[in-house]
């Protein structure tokens, strides 16, 4: 038993000698220990043993927090562009890359705790709700140094200001399953009520197959409230009108919702799209349970990676029309985002420029991305790339895009409504609460008036 | 103790059956876990999944290794919860023992309050507690963890060894004191040795509570140099899509060290200690 | 042996204040100062990034007419009282059966430890995998043994999607009961047993005089320390269901953190955190009576 006693407390003490001495030569060599995707070059904060290395000669800092992307290529690419400013501009950058469902939390706690990055790149809705905390700084300078296309100011744009400099458009597609669809005899389907003939005629339950696979559920993201504000557009309806008017109550925004609405009760949609997060219709689709979806080009590098035959078996369309003729398409866009209360608001814009300034590395970025980017900057437009057909859609679609909130004029009350996710949760009202969908419209009227008061 | 021969098998069928209930289900999402982890990126989710996959593959593992730095997030988080546990168990061993066997003013208030720790969810506490923390001087670092972690793993270990301690009988201590060992002493040799189940109860679930944190280790560690394990598997997700393989995968790995401390920790839990000590 | 110059009374006292010193320094300065902080900002209008304003009882009184916080506060005791039932039960069953002398005893005991051993949101992550109803394992083997004829709903129906969650909870939790009252009853002693059973008392009488006792004190805080957790429990509600369609397996946390930083009202979300303080504390104290284990002996 004695025995048994000092088994454990040596087995404790040693172990925590152990790791306490390997863990300092580890974080010796920490700064070794990385693979291309995502070293930090210098941890000049590094931690409570912060050794005093500072260089004799002034050297400027910069703090870089960027989005970490399903495509690696996107990060090392980025990474070398960045090392590259460090080098001839006399910098220490601290590169690191966020994962999607961090960087709001650590952003905030950092704001709050006063040591903010100086750059971050997010895409338009995130960045656009720090404009609204005073965070970012005004781009009006970096906007006049970079030719931009038309379509990237608008979407830059935001209280009046440039807040919000783009890096790419993230213009959506719908993908649609050609050897699901052939079985219909259809055509590509034109208007919704097309697309909707042809799911119901390929959707099979019982054996796991749904004609469409849209996104509708509320747990933050911004697929599902896109697809529910194109089905209104499409009708005719106007949530906010340029003038921020709530304009949401109408006819036609009535037999929007109920369009929506009819689609998951007739089964067309899985049930589960209710609770998905944003990457619920991807992997839906990746999955081949679903017929069609809207999403970004994200989809079409997962296809790749992991399922190439399925790619095959996939056609990007044009979005259908609503009983109005018109088919809106709505997207957004990565934007880098200078946060004013950084220490290094000129290093951070200089470093936008010094990214722009090499087209040819952008273009490359792009092929990288695939599907997923389009160009924001004039003169990236006409290469091979763009002209293959399977890529060209999705040029086509970002230079119709429209803001997520169109009409709504750009600023935090339209981020806000965007975000809070009021339409998907009318419609989620409707389907599962069976709420009267006028009842259901003037909630989400309340909803609206709440914000745009 | 003689039972009659009914009564045993009765007893060991009834016993087994639970137990491999108890068993299916514990395993079956684990084994589900497993699969995935094992499985071609065409498998991994397909409509009316099969039980047994007809192919395995390493290939994620493999990926897993060499493609990331998941293994030196490993290491992190294993300095991390060891040194975590060291300081709370210590902490808590010599503070149960104060709150149940000394009397000193505020003993009770001690005992009552240890709990405040946990009325506030770390999903909002967080964002005060990083802007103290940061305060500090920290900033992406893990060893700031080495300060958050105890407050709410010490309050544990204070509350479990106090029952565990409770359970002893004084007797014994009070006839060491009268022996002439001073209170430390009468710690070291008696109720440590009878309580060294309980506490190895609670050293293996203080370490699972300090690797399996999540929210603090995302705020506090930012740089691939500094993240524990379950951060760096949430790397693995973007905004709409996921890595599967290397999820799944990582999460195998991850569960790894707690269950072999798990293992290593069965040894000592060896029963009726002090028997015939009283007498 | 030399003479005592201090009483042992005197000793005791000493001893027991300086061992209280880094209990206070953690519990009360490391979590005390946030905490604090956290409260005072639940009197504000605060939005991360801008100066707060003290605005009073404003968030309380909000919260009087929230719909989704009543709903979310009530899903969450539903949440609470459930889990800790079950696993309580499934926990104590199954530390009384591998307290025996079994044939692979180590092989059991270790691999019905596992789901503690998981990261909360790899078990998450992999059951809500297992829920889904279209590549979900859980629909796919029910509708092919023929044991349903619909996929079951159990991250969309809005009455099941709270038990979906509940069954992880349950899942994960069940090792934490087991084994910590495994090691409450290994310190038992096995002689009162066997004196009992001299005595002529049946194994039903033996676990209610004598195992319940002994182990009680265990068997309480294990109690106590599960209920708060899972009263406070978020990834797991989070990452399986979001807060369920329209808030119907929303529970506190995750309404905090909807508040906090999808509505970014920071202040309302700490309201709510506060607000549901004083309930904690009743729990605890209903649940220290229920099982009758007194810290304060």
């Amino acid at each position: 038993m004695e025995k048994n006693k000092w088994k454990l407390l040596c087995m404790v003490l040693g172990s925590a000698m152990m790791f306490s001495m390997a863990g300092c030569s580890v974080q010796n060599s920490e700064n070794v220990v990385t693979t291309a995707a995502s070293a930090v070059t210098t941890e000049k904060r590094a931690d409570m043993q912060a050794t005093d290395n500072q260089e004799p000669q002034e050297r400027g800092e910069l703090i870089f927090w960027d989005k970490s992307e399903y495509v690696e290529g996107y990060n090392t690419m980025m990474k070398a562009k960045v090392d590259a400013f460090a080098q001839e501009h006399n910098v220490d950058v601290n590169y690191v890359i966020i994962p999607a469902a961090d960087m709001k939390q650590k952003l905030l706690a950092a704001i709050e705790a006063g040591n903010a990055p100086d750059l971050i790149v997010g895409d338009d809705t995130l960045v656009g709700q720090f404009v609204s905390m005073n965070q970012i700084a005004d781009c009006a300078d970096v906007f006049a140094a970079i030719d931009f296309t038309d379509n990237a100011k608008i979407l830059g744009t935001f209280n009046g200001k440039e807040f919000l400099v783009p890096l790419a458009f993230m213009a959506p597609g719908m993908y649609l399953r050609m050897d699901k669809w052939l079985e219909t005899g259809m055509d590509i389907p034109k208007t919704w009520e097309d697309l909707r003939k042809g799911a119901q005629i390929i959707n099979d339950p019982a054996n796991g197959f749904y004609g469409m696979g849209f996104a509708m559920g509320a747990s933050g993201g911004g697929d599902a409230e896109g697809f529910c504000r194109t089905i209104i557009l499409d009708w005719g309806g106007i949530p906010v009108d340029e003038n921020g008017h709530v304009t949401v109550n109408s006819p036609e925004t009535l037999e929007a919702l109920k369009f929506i609405a009819d689609l998951y009760e007739d089964g067309l949609i899985p049930p589960d799209a209710i609770t998905g997060d944003d990457s619920w219709n991807n992997s839906a689709y990746l999955a081949g349970t679903v017929g069609v979806i809207c999403n970004s080009g994200s989809v079409v590098s997962s296809m790749k990676a992991e399922n190439p035959e399925l790619l095959e078996n996939t056609q990007i369309i044009a979005y259908p029309a609503g009983p109005k003729g018109t088919a809106y398409t709505l997207g957004g866009a990565n934007v880098f985002g200078v946060f004013e209360t950084g220490k290094n608001t000129e290093t951070a814009k200089e470093f936008i420029k010094y990214y722009f300034a090499d087209l040819d590395n952008y273009n490359n970025m792009i092929e990288a991305m695939g599907a997923m980017w389009q160009p924001v900057v004039k003169g990236v437009d006409d290469t091979e790339f763009w002209k293959n057909p399977v890529n060209a859609g999705w040029l086509a679609n970002s230079k119709s895009t429209y803001k997520t909130y169109y009409p709504a004029p750009s600023d935090e009350r339209a981020t806000v409504s965007f975000t809070n996710q009021l339409c998907v949760k009318a419609v989620q009202e409707i389907v599962v609460n069976k709420t009267d969908p006028q009842e259901a419209l003037n909630q989400l009227e309340a909803e609206f008036n709440k914000i745009y008061k | 103790m003689v039972r009659t021969k009914r009564k045993r098998i009765i007893n060991s069928v009834l016993t087994y059956g639970i137990l491999g209930l108890a068993l299916i289900w514990t395993i079956f999402p684990i084994y589900w876990m497993v699969k995935s982890s094992l499985s071609l990126n065409s498998e991994m989710y397909v409509a009316r999944p099969n039980l047994f996959s007809k192919v395995i593959t390493f290939d994620h593992y493999i990926d897993l290794f060499f493609n990331t730095t998941f293994l030196h997030s490993i290491w992190n988080s294993l300095i991390v919860a060891s040194i975590t546990t060291v300081i709370c168990l210590t902490i808590g061993v010599l503070g149960a023992y104060a709150m149940t066997r000394l009397s000193y003013p505020g003993r009770n208030l001690f005992r009552s309050s240890i709990i405040v720790s946990y009325l506030m969810p770390t999903a909002v506490l967080f964002v005060p507690m990083y802007v103290f923390i940061s305060s500090l001087g920290f900033y992406d670092s893990k060893y700031a963890l080495l300060i958050i972690y105890p407050t709410f793993v010490v309050p544990y270990c204070c509350y479990m060894l106090i029952s565990y301690f409770k359970a002893i009988p004084y007797a014994l201590e009070e006839a060491a004191l009268i022996d002439g060992c001073n209170r430390l002493q009468t710690l070291w040799y008696i109720v440590i040795p009878i309580a060294l189940p309980g506490i190895a109860v609670v050293a293996t679930f203080a370490f699972t509570m300090a690797w399996n944190e999540y929210l603090y280790a995302m705020i506090m560690t930012t740089s691939n140099a500094q993240k524990t394990a379950t951060v760096a598997i949430s790397a693995f997700k973007f905004a709409d899509s996921a890595i599967w393989g290397r999820i799944m995968s990582a999460s195998v790995v991850c569960s790894l060290p707690v269950t072999i401390l798990y293992i290593a920790a069965q040894s000592l839990l060896i029963s009726g200690k002090y028997e015939g000590s009283v007498k | 042996m030399k003479p005592r110059k201090y009483s042992q009374q005197m000793i005791d006292k000493w001893l027991g204040l300086l061992l209280m010193v880094p209990i206070v320094l953690i519990i009360f300065g490391i979590t005390g100062i946030p905490f604090v902080r956290a409260v005072y900002l639940s009197f504000t209008n605060k939005v991360v990034g801008l100066k707060e304003e003290f605005i009073g009882l404003e968030n309380y009184r909000s919260l009087f007419t929230d719909k989704i916080y009543w709903k979310s506060l009530n899903n969450t005791v539903i949440y609470t009282v459930g889990c800790i039932v079950a696993k309580l039960l499934a926990g104590l069953l199954l530390a009384l059966l591998l307290n025996q002398n079994l044939r692979g005893k180590a092989f059991f005991r270790t691999v019905l430890l596992i789901p503690w051993a998981l990261p909360g949101m790899v078990a998450a992550t992999t059951w809500r995998w297992m829920y889904d109803s279209t590549y979900g394992i859980i629909n796919s083997m029910l509708l092919k043994t023929g044991m349903i004829e619909l996929p079951i709903p159990w991250l969309s129906n809005p009455g099941i999607t709270l038990l979906s969650t509940m069954i992880v909870n349950v899942w994960r939790g069940i090792p934490f009961f087991m084994f910590s009252l495994l090691g409450a009853l290994q310190t038992l002693d096995k002689q009162v047993f066997e004196a009992a059973y001299v005595d002529g008392a049946g194994a039903f009488k033996q676990f209610i005089y004598i195992t319940l006792p002994g182990i009680s004190s265990v068997l309480g805080i294990s109690a106590l320390l599960s209920t708060i957790w899972t009263f406070n429990d978020f990834e797991n509600v989070f990452l399986i269901t979001g807060g369920g369609p329209v808030y119907s397996s929303s529970v506190i946390s995750t309404y905090t953190y909807d508040l906090a930083f999808i509505q970014n009202s920071f202040g309302r979300a700490l309201a709510v955190a506060v607000s549901v303080i004083p309930l904690m504390l009743i729990m605890i104290m209903i649940s220290r009576k229920i099982i009758n284990t007194d810290i304060n002996q």
